[in-house]
């Protein structure tokens, strides 16, 4: 069920400010509480999809010696994020009103 | 990179060497371009080791296997649509080839049904757009005996077969234009029955090119802006018969001819409005 939403999770993350690949599952798994705690190997292959597809953007950078790739939210991305918060905004209260304990 | 490289060839073991032996088994099992995503990868365990330790940041990685399979299935995905976009582009380049062809020669029927000369050569273009179709369709396959991806083989398959039938259309396009058929007396009979199969064959076409893409966009279900063409078959089968209609109010010597260009359009029409829709992102309709 995550999978299907992380896309917009990444995107959410990356809204405030740039960040590389260990910042956004750090912060990922923050939010959620720790109940977002996906192996963390198969985060990358999902942004990878979003800066392919021109949601986000990336810049390369050295740090300690290593190469780091640091994401942010194109413009593209922003309009997304946008749409997507609102379709799950929908979504979840549809789900919200069928689930509701009907009074006895 | 060049730094993991080394370390790894001078053979570092135990936990120490870990992320070593980690990337060098990401390097072997990765099937695409892999210097960049090593690279973060290697930065991402790094720094998870001198917060975890090495064998707590390659476990919370996750397996080097699962790790490549994400990117491949990524891949393939990427790939199986571009074969699907280009088969739908190449069905639109038919479309216009076709209609260009029909402006360009004199109105049916001539003397000898025969194509004038210096027009041939265009519905040999149009014969190798289906085939840039095909070999969309046949990288696809190829990408997936290398990828071992099923949902890559059913796009490639799609594309395959939404290709022959392009081409296949054309020869059966040919039929009235032989000159013995006009000779017969099932000439009525050949050319009807030819039209109904460019119709069946197209509408056939269209609704396997639909429901590869749509299976295409279903397996990447991180892609909320995805396709999902829901119903397109409808769509398709609906325009086809109001072309069908339309074409009849055209007089009865080019009504044959009328009718597969109605088909035509109908299919690159929805295949063109699955395209746009893709590209633009719209939300798809529940």
């Amino acid at each position: 069920m995550l999978q299907g939403h992380l896309d917009s999770l990444l995107l959410a993350v990356v809204e405030g400010e740039p960040a590389h690949g260990y910042a956004i599952i750090d912060e990922l798994r923050r939010r959620s509480g720790g109940t977002f705690d996906l192996p963390e190997g198969t985060v990358y292959p999902a942004l990878h999809r979003l800066e392919r597809s021109g949601l986000l953007r990336s810049d390369t950078t050295t740090v300690n010696g290593r190469q780091r790739r640091v994401y942010r939210l194109s413009r593209r991305g922003v309009s997304a994020l946008g749409q997507q918060r609102s379709e799950w905004k929908g979504f979840a209260s549809a789900i919200s009103s069928v689930l509701k304990v009907s009074p006895a | 990179m060049e730094g993991v490289r080394q370390r790894h060839q001078f053979g570092t073991q135990g936990v120490a060497g870990m992320i070593d032996a980690y990337l060098a088994d990401l390097r072997e099992q990765l099937r695409i371009p892999s210097e960049q995503i090593l690279a973060e990868v290697e930065d991402h365990l790094r720094e998870g080791a001198e917060r975890h330790g090495e064998e707590a940041a390659v476990a919370r990685f996750g397996p080097v296997a699962l790790v490549a399979d994400r990117f491949h299935r990524d891949v393939a995905v990427r790939d199986a649509r571009r074969a699907v976009r280009a088969v739908v582009l190449a069905g639109a380049v038919l479309f216009v080839l076709f209609i260009a062809v029909d402006f360009m020669q004199p109105r049916a029927p001539w003397p000898d049904r025969m194509m004038p000369l210096g027009l041939e050569w265009k519905l040999h273009v149009a014969l190798l757009a289906g085939q840039v179709a095909l070999v969309a369709g046949v990288i696809a396959l190829i990408h997936h005996v290398l990828g071992h991806r099923l949902e890559t083989l059913r796009a490639g398959l799609v594309a395959v077969g939404a290709a022959t039938v392009a081409v296949g259309f054309h020869l059966v396009f040919q039929i009235d234009r032989l000159s013995w058929v006009q000779h017969t007396r099932s000439f009525a009979v050949v050319v009807v029955a030819s039209a109904v199969a460019r119709v069946v064959v197209l509408v056939v076409a269209a609704v396997l090119v639909l429901r590869g893409t749509r299976r295409v966009e279903r397996i990447e279900v991180t892609s909320v802006n995805g396709l999902l063409l829901r119903r397109g078959w409808i769509w398709c089968v609906a325009v086809a018969l109001l072309a069908g209609v339309a074409v009849f109010a055209h007089d009865e010597a080019t009504r044959a001819r009328s009718l597969v260009d109605g088909g035509l359009e109908a299919t690159t029409a929805v295949a063109a409005f699955a395209f746009l829709r893709s590209r633009l992102g719209l939300t798809p309709s529940r």
